[in-house]
């Protein structure tokens, strides 16, 4: 008798795979091939990790309609299913799948979309903190203020873009009827987080983004400011600090 | 090992409120609102932990919320206890946590596998009943119950094909399963149906070959009908419609061998607004006392 470990694989084989044959240890009621019954399970798999992509992109569905999204969703999971049980991470390499799929390769921005939805479900799950507020940096003098660290709160999430998606993705996902975007809008950097129970997504001014991540990412308040500075010499750091705290990203001080 | 099925017994030193001999319904974030709001009198509810196992948000805020109020069971989908493969540590530790985090009054899995080589396939996939994968499952109830520190209960599936190379029924294999591991049993009365009308058994003698004694919790949800290869009826487990009437004479007629069992209304598909769940909850209520007031009577009437 075949191994469980055998049975199962055949078994598993034809699950993502419709050109595999109804494994044959398999009874009916009157032993006949059980195709039928077989591809119930079949369509289990299928259409749940099916379900699982819609509700992860909702965007990109609304944007492409079930009629594209549905096929290339389901090449996905075939070329890549998942290898947890908790769904809610399973997606990540949907961007990439997007940009080389043929069928949507005329839209450029929608894998950068789909990377939004990723990010906005990370945020959604990620850790909770209590940020604080900008009275905060009032205890530390004023000759110390360059050396300041921060700790960013734990669900803030970047994505920087030549595309406008950060507005694409939120009157596709909020709006019941879609605001037209002007075609001539540029790149957008987006800042997703979460300070309370609901996701905020910011769309960042590009020297803002560039200070905030250089914070995210441990730099210095001098250092960041200094490196935005040359970049960008038209940088507001006041409003900066503002934005930074207003939007709930910093959780302490070093 | 082995584990008294008695919950004071069993090595947890916990403030969980044991899961009571009522009807409970499954958790849903549409009725996350509803719940808090009507506070409704319903005994406890049951989510799968898949569902709760990101780092925090929502999602935690309001089983917090929910849980502060009523008692949990946790009904997992994801371990594959009757796969061949060893299980998933790294999905141990996040159930071991939630366990920790929630204090369920009841912790449950399937007799079913769902990962293969590395692949989730988020499905409760069906094994041979063999002397194999009795000492494979055995196992693996022994790993989670060691793990996590608790009592679980297995679940009977429903299935759609059968294998050729089963030893055993699936009581005897759930009996056994239980007599080694100590784990308790979650007796699905639809998958029984299910199961019974696509394999052409009988229900009743399924259920009434089925040890009551070890079951901690009951399921109840609707079907789908389809046709098989045949033309004859094939029924889908789809939890996505009202329990039907079938199903609701066999509940009867099990807990009218029982005092009550925690009694769980699955609706997990095209999910309706909440006073239908309620209601369907409120229903099996009335069935339970129904079934075990006879019980009672006929005892008294033996007594006197």
């Amino acid at each position: 008798m075949p191994s469980h470990h055998k049975i199962q694989s055949r078994f598993a084989d034809g699950l993502l795979n419709p050109d595999v044959e109804t494994p044959k240890n398999l009874l009916g009621l009157g032993g006949e091939e059980p195709k039928k019954r077989y591809n119930v399970y079949r369509n289990n798999v299928t259409i749940s990790l099916l379900e699982s992509m819609r509700a992860t992109f909702p965007v990109v569905l609304r944007l492409l309609g079930p009629q594209i999204f549905d096929p290339m969703a389901t090449q996905f999971i075939r070329e890549f299913p998942p290898t947890s049980p908790v769904l809610m991470t399973y997606g990540d390499g949907f961007p990439k799948f997007i940009s080389t799929y043929d069928r949507v390769k005329q839209i450029p921005y929608l894998a950068d979309v789909a990377s939004c939805e990723l990010l906005y479900l990370q945020t959604y799950h990620g850790k909770d903190a209590d940020p604080i507020a900008i009275e905060a940096l009032s205890t530390h003098a004023p000759e110390t203020m360059a050396e300041l660290k921060f700790e960013c709160h734990p669900s803030a999430r970047f994505f920087a873009s030549k595309w406008p998606v950060g507005s694409i993705w939120f009157t596709n996902k909020f709006d019941d009827e879609v605001k037209p975007l002007n075609a001539e809008r540029g790149g957008e950097s987006v800042l997703f987080i979460r300070p309370q129970m609901e996701v905020i997504a910011h769309i960042l001014a590009e020297d803002l983004h560039k200070f905030l991540s250089l914070i995210a990412s441990n730099s210095s308040l001098g250092a960041a400011a200094e490196k935005v500075l040359t970049q960008f010499p038209e940088f507001d750091l006041q409003n900066a600090l503002g934005a930074m705290f207003h939007f709930g990203l910093i959780t302490k001080i070093h | 090992m082995n584990m008294n099925f008695d919950h004071s017994n069993t090595p947890q030193k916990r403030v969980a409120p044991p899961i009571p001999n009522k009807p409970g319904v499954g958790l849903k974030p549409t009725h996350y609102e509803d719940i808090l709001n009507k506070n409704p009198d319903i005994a406890w509810f049951e989510v799968h932990p898949e569902n709760y196992m990101g780092d925090g948000g929502p999602p935690h805020r309001y089983l917090e919320a929910i849980r502060n109020n009523y008692p949990l069971s946790l009904h997992g989908v994801g371990l594959s206890i009757g796969g061949a493969g060893r299980l998933n540590k790294t999905h141990l530790t996040r159930l071991k946590e939630l366990e920790r985090r929630y204090q369920p009054g009841l912790f449950s899995e399937h007799l079913a596998w769902s990962s293969h080589d590395e692949i989730y396939l988020n499905d409760l996939l069906p094994l041979p009943l063999t002397v194999e994968t009795l000492n494979i499952v055995c196992d693996h109830v022994d790993e989670v119950q060691e793990f996590v520190g608790r009592q679980m209960l297995l679940e009977n599936p429903s299935t759609y094909i059968r294998f050729d190379q089963n030893d055993m029924d699936e009581v005897s294999f759930l009996t056994e399963v239980s007599n080694r591991t100590g784990c308790g049993l979650l007796l699905d009365v639809n998958n029984v149906f299910v199961s019974a009308t696509n394999h052409d058994f009988n229900p009743q003698d399924y259920l009434e070959a089925f040890p009551l004694e070890k079951v901690g919790e009951i399921h109840l949800a609707g079907h789908a009908t389809e046709t098989d290869d045949t033309g004859k009826p094939l029924l889908i487990d789809a939890h996505d419609r009202k329990v039907s009437d079938p199903v609701w004479k066999l509940y009867e007629q099990t807990m009218a061998r029982t005092r009550g069992i925690p009694t769980l209304i699955e609706w997990d598909t095209n999910i309706p607004e909440w006073d239908v769940l309620y209601s369907e909850a409120k229903f099996a209520q009335e069935v339970m006392d129904r079934a075990t007031a006879i019980k009672s009577d006929e005892k008294h009437a033996i007594a006197s």
